[in-house]
């Protein structure tokens, strides 16, 4: 049971943890803009931390995914491929998790764009 | 044309007969669910987006706080059937038809009284707000509506499969339609409860 | 051997005439359908673009009036997309998919029928307004509060909501059907990477039709129950909001794009390899590109929003996974091109167009990420420079690659070549004309023209850049005529094509030209991503059939094998031909008319013929699996 569940994890958790970031993120900021508060700082950086993590871990996920088919010989490549396409899928998602944080250096207000 | 081989290569693979994973038809239902669960999820964020827009209060003004009794009678009910259901699945597993046959027309009544308790629920708030009154009133009825209408072609689906089990269609191995209606229920279960939260408990937070 | 086919080919038979034409359930028959009704709906969607262009061709032209060009241009986009490029793809899809992974044909054959006649249908529909001139005509978006019942009071927008609710249930069964023939009907040793990638990109397609499209369907709904029924979701005045709209919409909207280009870059794959002479390069990284860019393509909606005054803050991730869905992208540019350098090309027409793909397509993703930052964006959005970026990317994205994919397939499909010096002439006309169409909508754009005008005054500096998109879009349209002109004639004329005159690497090149109605006579067995340059495999094919081994001929039968890895599983028995598909779809046509025309008892009336045509469809058959 472990290793199927490691084994998606790998492959799609890191799609996952960007999803939520983005759908956390836009709904924290969108609802606290429009009731006039603009303290969200915090909150964003919590998401952003705690996902882009979750996003590396599926990376982690992956490569262990990825050795254990080496070891044990994987006939067709099948878990290989999950393995190596999850590996770098976590890397993408994890920029792609802190790009979207980088807001926090720059700017902090609800000021519309 | 000479190959450039790429994979790695393999003896023979065999051929068993014996079924082992997910079948077309199970897999057709996760499909269909998926979307539907999508529908409703776009549904309840849309119930969010107009809430969090909303700077008065929510329900907006000159409507009262959803009441709950009813709500969670009917919610329980429907949980209750999800129960129900999942008993008759597992007994149809073991070949027990007779468990089939009644849990079907358990869940198919207890899908009834909600159904009955939904519409009493909504000529009752009918007094105070209707869709037209303002987006608030379009939102719940809307989103209570499509549930309903869920329902319904849920319990047409009970009703179908209860009609095959009443001819023995179904085995301990063989009751695809079983596991496809009961998956659709489970679903109908959940947004109920997806609503109730929503619609229902997190106005009074 | 001959009485193993002869017994296939009895069981698969399909008799003449008008009852087959309705109740096939080959997906090959039905591939072609698409293939020739999403073309018509080409045409049509092309001939309002001519009309466009010739009110444009010159400042202050009076050739049509502003309500008939707010119709075309609305019409133009919504046929497009809706009713030509998704459709096309899924034709191809239907067709090449099974035969791909080796299969007799796809996993609920008699819901891809289903699939066919409600695009049909409901293509119909929408088109049934031209004549009423009640076309919609708020622009293929439809934004509130201008398709608010105030101001579009009549059925125009009706025409849009119930249109695309309906071919939404088509677009919506096809996926599923995609995904479960994708995951359980692949030949045996078919492991997941070793699957065609034109396999991944439709199988990542229809996740995204999965949940994407329900977004619009929760809109159109809302829009309609608005317009007709006095509920209230997007006017302020009641609590509203306009925006939810927009937000719903492009939750659609913008993965819809993906939708449209996925299969394309899966029809590249496949030519690519073929032309280059050698196995894909970088196969993990293009079908990972491939996932990455339908899943990504969910966080960008926001885009298309920019200068609706929503706060930065919020801006900023879509902006970000703006920027960064270019990488599969450019990833699989890349890898195409070095499959190409490292190949010995042949210079046959789908290998041009494959070319001109490269070129127009990555010239129109410059443009889009130009757009990824919002300051520009915010000064460019409707204008003609976002009409020439999404031209570039939707034309270069995915019509360049259907014109190669019409070239490449047609002797798979037809059994006869098409006239190669044709197909270069009309690659030529084509993309010339499609340059000359577009490029100057850059300038036009950025010198401040907006998009949707019937007319403009002239000594703006828009001149010239009008007329010579005109003039383009008349080679263009040469370049098209020639393309249907092309496979017209080699239908009838074409030299007759061998089973694989490309020397193809996937399995549909392992039939015959055409087919038989059967796809395969033993079901072949996989041990390779280019199952068709395995050539010991295939001679073991055939010996199998001599042995009456994988024949799974009492029948229609077809193997059902393991998700990930390609293990054979289960023998199964598929629906032959049926009436129920046809008749379905023509009971939602009765309930989309009644909801039209408010004749809520007509509704009604189809709702019920609907469940009919359902129970019927169910009805328990005897040599069928329990489905």
């Amino acid at each position: 049971m472990a290793r199927p569940l490691l084994m998606w994890y790998g492959f799609l958790g890191g799609a996952a943890a960007w999803a939520l970031q983005l759908v956390l993120g836009y709904g924290i900021e969108d609802s606290a803009c429009s009731q006039g508060s603009s303290d969200t700082k915090s909150w964003i950086v919590l998401v952003t931390v705690l996902l882009g993590a979750a996003a590396l871990g599926s990376s982690v996920a992956a490569f262990l995914t990825w050795s254990w088919a080496e070891r044990r010989g994987d006939a067709r490549g099948a878990v290989t491929f999950l393995g190596l396409t999850g590996m770098l899928a976590g890397v993408f998602f994890l920029v792609l998790i802190a790009l979207g944080g980088l807001q926090l250096v720059s700017l902090d207000s609800c000021h519309q764009g | 044309m000479t190959t450039v081989a790429y994979a790695r290569r393999t003896t023979e693979p065999t051929v068993e007969a014996a079924p082992r994973s997910a079948s077309n038809g199970w897999w057709g239902m996760v499909l269909f669910v998926a979307t539907e669960a999508t529908l409703f999820t776009v549904l309840l964020a849309s119930y969010f987006y107009i809430r969090f827009k909303t700077s008065s209060g929510w329900p907006p003004d000159g409507i009262a706080d959803p009441k709950l009794l009813r709500a969670l009678v009917m919610t329980a009910l429907l949980t209750a059937s999800g129960f129900v259901m999942y008993a008759a699945e597992t007994g149809i597993r073991r070949g027990r038809q007779r468990a089939l046959v009644l849990g079907l027309g358990a869940t198919f009544l207890l899908g009834l009284a909600f159904l009955g308790l939904q519409i009493w629920e909504t000529v009752v708030v009918a007094r105070e707000f209707t869709p037209r009154t303002d987006t608030y009133g379009s939102l719940v009825f809307t989103i209570t509506g499509a549930h309903s209408v869920h329902l319904v072609v849920g319990l047409l689906l009970l009703a179908w499969v209860q009609g095959r089990a009443w001819f023995r269609a179904y085995t301990a191995g063989r009751h695809l339609g079983v596991q496809m209606a009961a998956m659709y229920w489970y679903f109908v279960v959940v947004v109920q409860v997806a609503i109730f939260v929503s619609l229902y408990l997190t106005p009074r937070i | 051997m001959e009485a193993h086919v002869e017994r296939l080919e009895k069981v698969w038979a399909e008799p003449a005439g008008i009852v087959s034409f309705l109740t096939s359930v080959d997906h090959k028959r039905i591939g072609i359908r698409y293939l020739f009704t999403a073309f018509a709906f080409f045409i049509a969607a092309g001939i309002e673009a001519m009309v466009m262009r010739a009110q444009l061709a010159r400042p202050g032209e009076r050739l049509v009036s502003p309500e008939t060009y707010d119709q075309l241009f609305s019409l133009h986009g919504t046929t497009m997309i809706f009713l030509f490029v998704t459709p096309m793809l899924s034709g191809f899809g239907n067709y090449c998919v099974p035969l791909m992974i080796g299969a007799r044909d796809m996993a609920f054959p008699r819901l891809n029928a289903l699939s066919y006649w409600v695009f049909l249908s409901s293509g119909l529909f929408i088109y049934a307004s031209v004549p009423f001139g009640l076309a919609p005509n708020d622009g293929w978006f439809n934004y509130v509060p201008l398709s608010d019942k105030v101001f579009t009071p009549d059925k125009n927008i009706d025409f849009y909501t119930l249109g695309l609710i309906f071919i939404t249930i088509s677009t919506t069964a096809g996926a599923a059907n995609f995904i479960v023939t994708i995951f359980k009907l692949r030949a045996p040793g078919m492991s997941i990477n070793r699957m065609p990638l034109f396999c991944w990109a439709v199988l990542a397609t229809s996740f995204a039709v999965i949940f994407a499209l329900p977004s619009l369907t929760v809109a159109n709904t809302m829009l309609e129950l608005e317009r007709n029924w006095g509920f209230h979701f997007f006017q302020p005045a009641h609590g509203g909001d306009p925006l939810l709209w927009q937000h719903l919409f492009w939750i659609f909207g913008h993965p819809d794009v993906y939708i449209i280009f996925l299969p394309a870059i899966g029809i590249v794959s496949s030519v690519v390899p073929v032309f280059s002479r050698r196995s894909i390069v970088g196969y993990e990284w293009l079908a990972l590109a491939t996932v990455l860019t339908g899943i990504v393509g969910f966080g960008v909606w926001v885009h298309h929003m920019f200068a609706t005054g929503l706060p930065q803050i919020s801006m900023t991730f879509f902006s970000a996974a703006s920027f960064m869905i270019v990488i599969p992208s450019g990833i699989q540019i890349f890898a195409w091109l070095a499959t190409m350098l490292t190949g010995r090309p042949v210079l046959k027409t789908p290998f041009l167009y494959v070319l001109g793909f490269v070129v127009v397509f990555v010239i129109g993703g410059l443009t889009g990420v130009m757009f990824a930052a919002v300051p520009f964006d915010q000064q460019a959005t409707d204008s003609y420079f976002v009409v020439a970026h999404f031209h570039y990317v939707l034309f270069g994205g995915a019509v360049f690659p259907i014109f190669a994919g019409i070239h490449y397939w047609f002797p798979k499909m037809s059994g006869r070549m098409y006239h190669e010096l044709a197909g270069q002439v009309s690659f030529w006309l084509v993309f010339v004309g499609f340059n000359l169409t577009f490029f100057p909508m850059h300038i036009s754009g950025l010198l401040g023209m907006p998009r949707r005008v019937y007319t403009y005054p002239g000594g703006l500096g828009w001149d010239a850049y009008n007329l010579l998109s005109t003039i383009g879009s008349g080679v263009l349209a040469a370049g098209i005529l020639v393309i249907a002109l092309n496979v017209l004639w080699s239908l009838r004329r074409g030299p007759p094509a061998l089973s694989d005159p490309w020397g193809g690497n996937t399995l549909e090149w392992s039939t015959s030209s055409p087919p038989p109605h059967f796809n395969f006579p033993v079901i072949p067995i996989v041990r390779s991503a280019d199952p068709n340059w395995d050539v010991e495999d295939r001679r073991q094919d055939a010996l199998r059939l001599e042995r009456g081994e994988l024949l799974l001929a009492d029948g229609h039968q077809t193997l059902a094998t393991t998700v990930l890895e390609g293990e054979a599983e289960d023998e199964l028995h598929m629906p032959s031909e049926s009436v129920w598909p046809f008749v379905l779809a023509l009971s939602l046509s009765v309930v989309f008319f009644g909801l039209l025309m408010k004749l809520y008892g007509v509704a009604i009336l189809g709702c019920i013929l609907v469940a009919g045509a359902i129970a019927g469809w169910h009805r328990p058959q005897r040599e069928l699996q329990d489905q």
